[in-house]
This record gives C-alpha cells, sequence and structure tokens, in this order.
C-alpha cells in the first residue's frame, strides 16, 4: 500500500515536472493577477481587509485553474482505468493530495512574496502570516483533491470546478482572510490556523471515504 | 393536467374582487402559485388599518391554498391510477 | 404515507390561525404574521438538506438494495429544499424590510441560507455535467455529502466573521418580546402544516421517478 502511494506520488511529480502543465498555469495566474491588482491601485495602500481578501481571491482562483489537472489528465490521457487496476484507491487519492498540497504550496511560496512586495503589505507578524497561509493552502487543498475527483468523471470542463468548489471552500476562505487580517495588524492568529487545520483533517477524513465509491466503477 | 391549470386559474380569477382593493395584493395574484404564499403578507404597508384588510390577506392565501391543494390531489390520483395500471402489467 | 395528507387540514388551519387566532405582536404589529410562514418555510428547507444528505449516505453504503429509492429521495428532496430555500429567503427579505428597511443585510442567518442556495446550485451544475452518465447518481451523492461536511463549519464561522453585526433578530425578535401561547400554537400548526406539505409533495415525486423509471425500463432519467 505504502509503496503503491509512493509509486503514483513520484510517477505524478515526474510526469510534472516534465511538462509542468499544471504549476505553470495556476502560477501564471497568480502572478498576473498580483500585478493586475498592483497595478490597477496604482500606488494607493489598500486597506488591510482588502489585502488580505484580495490575498485569498488570487489563491483560490488559481488553485481552481490548477488543481483539477491532476485527475483530468488522467481522464483525458486514458490512463485513469490503468489506474484503477494498478492501484487500491486509496493510494491513488493519497498521492493525489500530496500532489495538490505540494502545488498549491508551491503556487502560495511564490505568490506570498510577490503580494507582500507589490502591494507594499506591512506584516507586523510574518511567522503568523507564514503560518496562516499554510494553513489556508492546506485547507484548500484537501476540500478539492475530491472534488477534482469528481469534476474529472463530469468532463472536467474548467467552470465546473470551480463551481462545485466555491460553497465548499467558503468557510476556511473566510477563516483565512481573516487570519491573514490578524497577522498583517499584528493580532493572535491561531485561532483561525486551528480551524483551518481542523477543516483540512474533517474533509480529507469525509475524502477518504467518499473516494472509492467515485473512483471505482461498476 | 390542462384542466388542473384552468380550474386553479378560475379559483383565483374568482377571488380578485377581494383583491381589487389593494393594490400590492393584485401582484400576488399574478404571481407563481407558489410564491404566492411567501408575499401574501406583504400588503400590509399599503393596506388600511383595520382587520378588514387582514381578513382579506387570510381569503386569498387560502384561496391559493386551495388551488395548491386541488393540484396536488389532483396528481395524487393521476399517480395512484397510473401505479395501479403498471402494477397490472 | 397516508399522514402526509393531513395536510389538506393543516395548512388551512395554519392559515386561519395565523391570521385570526394568533394575537399581532406587540412591537411589531400585524407584519408578525409572516413569521408563520417565514420560519416554517426556513425550518423545512433545512430538513430537506438533512433529508438529502442522509438519502445520499443511504444510496451509496446500501449494497444489499434495502433502499431502491434512495437515489431518487436524494435528488428530489435537493428540488424540494431549493424550493423552499427561494421561498424562505423572499419571505424573509420582505421580512427584513418592513422591520429594518432594507431588504438585505448579510445577517448571519441570510448568508447561510444564501451559502445553501450556492451548494444546490452546483449540485444541479453538476448534475446536468454528468447527464447521461451511469456514474451521475454515485457523484452528485458524494458532493452532496461533501457538502454536508463543510455545514457546520459554516455555522461556527459565521459568527466569528459577522462579530459587528447586531445578534440575529430575525428568527428571535418575537420570541425575545414574548411569545404567547397562542403564537407558540400557531407557530407549531404552521411548521407541522409545512412539514406535511414537504413531505407530501416528496412522496409524490418519487412516485413519479418510480412510475418513469419503470415506463423507460432503465436509470437514466
Amino acid at each position: 500500500m505504502l509503496d503503491a502511494v509512493i509509486g503514483n506520488i513520484v510517477k505524478d511529480f515526474r510526469i510534472e515536472f516534465r511538462r509542468r502543465f499544471a504549476v505553470n498555469i495556476a502560477l501564471s495566474f497568480a502572478a498576473i493577477t498580483t500585478l493586475a491588482v498592483s497595478l490597477t491601485a496604482g500606488g494607493v495602500r489598500l486597506g488591510v481587509q482588502t489585502q488580505s481578501m484580495l490575498f485569498w481571491v488570487i489563491l483560490f482562483f488559481s488553485a481552481m485553474n490548477g488543481l483539477a489537472h491532476v485527475f483530468t489528465r488522467e481522464e483525458e490521457e486514458g490512463t485513469a482505468l490503468f489506474l484503477r487496476i494498478s492501484s487500491p484507491a486509496a493510494a491513488v487519492y493519497t498521492a493525489k493530495l500530496v500532489f495538490n498540497i505540494v502545488v498549491i504550496s508551491i503556487i502560495a511560496a511564490v505568490i506570498s512574496p510577490l503580494y507582500v512586495f507589490f502591494l507594499n503589505v506591512d506584516l507586523a507578524t510574518p511567522s503568523a502570516f507564514v503560518a496562516a497561509t499554510c494553513a489556508g493552502a492546506l485547507a484548500i487543498a484537501s476540500s478539492t483533491t475530491v472534488l477534482a475527483a469528481i469534476v474529472a468523471k463530469a468532463g472536467g470542463r474548467g467552470s465546473l470546478f470551480t463551481i462545485i468548489s466555491f460553497p465548499v471552500v467558503l468557510p476556511p476562505l473566510w477563516i483565512a482572510i481573516g487570519a491573514t487580517r490578524a497577522s498583517i495588524t499584528g493580532n493572535a492568529a491561531t485561532e483561525g490556523v486551528v480551524f483551518l487545520l481542523a477543516f483540512s483533517g474533517a474533509l480529507i477524513a469525509v475524502s477518504y471515504m467518499l473516494f472509492a465509491h467515485i473512483w471505482i466503477e461498476e | 393536467m390542462n384542466k388542473i391549470l384552468r380550474s386553479a386559474l378560475a379559483a383565483l380569477v374568482f377571488a380578485s374582487p377581494l383583491a381589487y382593493t389593494t393594490p400590492t395584493v393584485i401582484g400576488v395574484i399574478e404571481a407563481p402559485v407558489f410564491a404566492a404564499e411567501a408575499r401574501s403578507a406583504e400588503p400590509a404597508p399599503a393596506a388600511p388599518e383595520g382587520d378588514g384588510a387582514v381578513s382579506r390577506v387570510m381569503w386569498i392565501v387560502l384561496v391559493v391554498w386551495l388551488g395548491i391543494g386541488a393540484c396536488l390531489f389532483k396528481i395524487d390520483r393521476n399517480i395512484a391510477r397510473l401505479e395501479r395500471k403498471i402494477d397490472e402489467r | 404515507m397516508l399522514i402526509t395528507r393531513l395536510v389538506y387540514i393543516f395548512m388551512p388551519a395554519a392559515v386561519i390561525m395565523a391570521f385570526h387566532y394568533a394575537p399581532a405582536a406587540a412591537v411589531l404589529g400585524e407584519t408578525s404574521r409572516l413569521l408563520y410562514f417565514h420560519v416554517p418555510l426556513a425550518w423545512v428547507s433545512v430538513m430537506a438538506f438533512a433529508v438529502s444528505g442522509a438519502g445520499a449516505i443511504l444510496f451509496l453504503v446500501d449494497k444489499k438494495g434495502r433502499f431502491p429509492r434512495s437515489e431518487d429521495t436524494f435528488h428530489n428532496s435537493a428540488s424540494l429544499g431549493t424550493l423552499f430555500a427561494v421561498l424562505a429567503t423572499a419571505s424573509g427579505s420582505v421580512w427584513a424590510k418592513l422591520m429594518w428597511g432594507s431588504y438585505w443585510n448579510w445577517d448571519p442567518r441570510q448568508t447561510s441560507i444564501v451559502i445553501l442556495l450556492l451548494i444546490y446550485s452546483a449540485y444541479f451544475s453538476l448534475r446536468s455535467a454528468l447527464a447521461g452518465k451511469t456514474a451521475r447518481g454515485r457523484l452528485s451523492a458524494a458532493y452532496l455529502i461533501i457538502a454536508m461536511t463543510a455545514m457546520p463549519f459554516f455555522v461556527f464561522v459565521i459568527p466569528r466573521v459577522f462579530p459587528s453585526l447586531h445578534p440575529d433578530p430575525v428568527i428571535n425578535p418575537d420570541l425575545k418580546i414574548h411569545l404567547e401561547a397562542e403564537m407558540r400554537l400557531t407557530l407549531i400548526v404552521s411548521v407541522v402544516a409545512f412539514s406535511l406539505l414537504y413531505f407530501y409533495v416528496l412522496e409524490i415525486l418519487n412516485r413519479l421517478s418510480r412510475i418513469r423509471d419503470s415506463v423507460e425500463g432503465s436509470h437514466n432519467e
């Protein structure tokens, strides 16, 4: 079982490293949006609430662009059937989850300094900001991976993924915005981070139970 | 199905004399049958004081419910007839 | 279930009681009568969501086929739930206009009903994208369960996100001021009436789905 997980992770990373499709699209989107926001702000320093909100809006939509790829690629290239036969469902889910977490961590890691730099964000507690960003990214990845599996079987058109992800991602998004705002103004963000971790845990647990039903065809 | 709709419409038309005095309530008559229940209490600001208005609203809501109930009853009977036909097959 | 036919008695009773038996509330006056329509609608929409979620879980875990109609149940309950949620939102915003002068305030309750409507619209989008596929029941059931898991977090989140808003007066004004015995009785009768209506229409929709299945001879609509 562990071999299957590791094997799948390695395979997904190799494919991604070869073509860099998902990461490229998501990163480009995030960078363009950040620059667009900074450009149109015209040097005016936005309010703290606006800054934290825009940060998470950018991250959310980049995730929508990049995180469905790991499943839709399997369906498009016809390798899904082989994957169903060769690996147990839980191993497939674990591998895809790890992959998505890494992808969104890369996006967040690249976009955070870009955002802080271009929008003149005055971070009072950088460690809290980093913690909030990590926890929020984890929450987004853990809730959308199983939804990506559903969307891949539904044809994988881009906007469907956004439509069905939005209601599920909205609570962690709200809390992440609050936690980021707290870290910018210097208040404690621990409550928000704990909430995000709890949310990720709950969604991952439910996803494990549901994945077999989604993935396996009769 | 058309007969049911027509009878519901007739019921609503008969209720309109009750409604002509309060302009907002006429919007209730034209609204889709289901949503009418939600808006039936809207006349409160436009209606004159006194419980004459309250009785009028109540009668309109009752008539709307009569229409809905009649539709449901008809549907229920048609479905029962279909089910009997299928079970006989 | 024959007990749902009682709706023919309960609903007119609820309407008559709402307008004549129950007294007008102290501060709100006659507009308080909206309470007997808005609260049951909101209650039924939550109940429809719960039934939908339970039906989805039953559908997925049912290996022996003991609940053959579970797929239709959760889909029909979702449709009904959407309708009741829309009605609850409409009646609630009318009441908000009468009480506070504006239709929409992003109150906690209003926000959660909007989220519920978002979940339903996502569910129907997913369902239409899956049209014709055999996995449609399974995938839409899985989505409902995921959305249901996210809901308790919502209930937790909303008081924290809107701390500056006044405590929710939509549900509570009369209950806080005082709910006399007659008002309570009317409210109970109204809730029972709307619940019966929901179960009755759900039963009708389920029977329709069953007829459609047996006429078409397949599981796809």
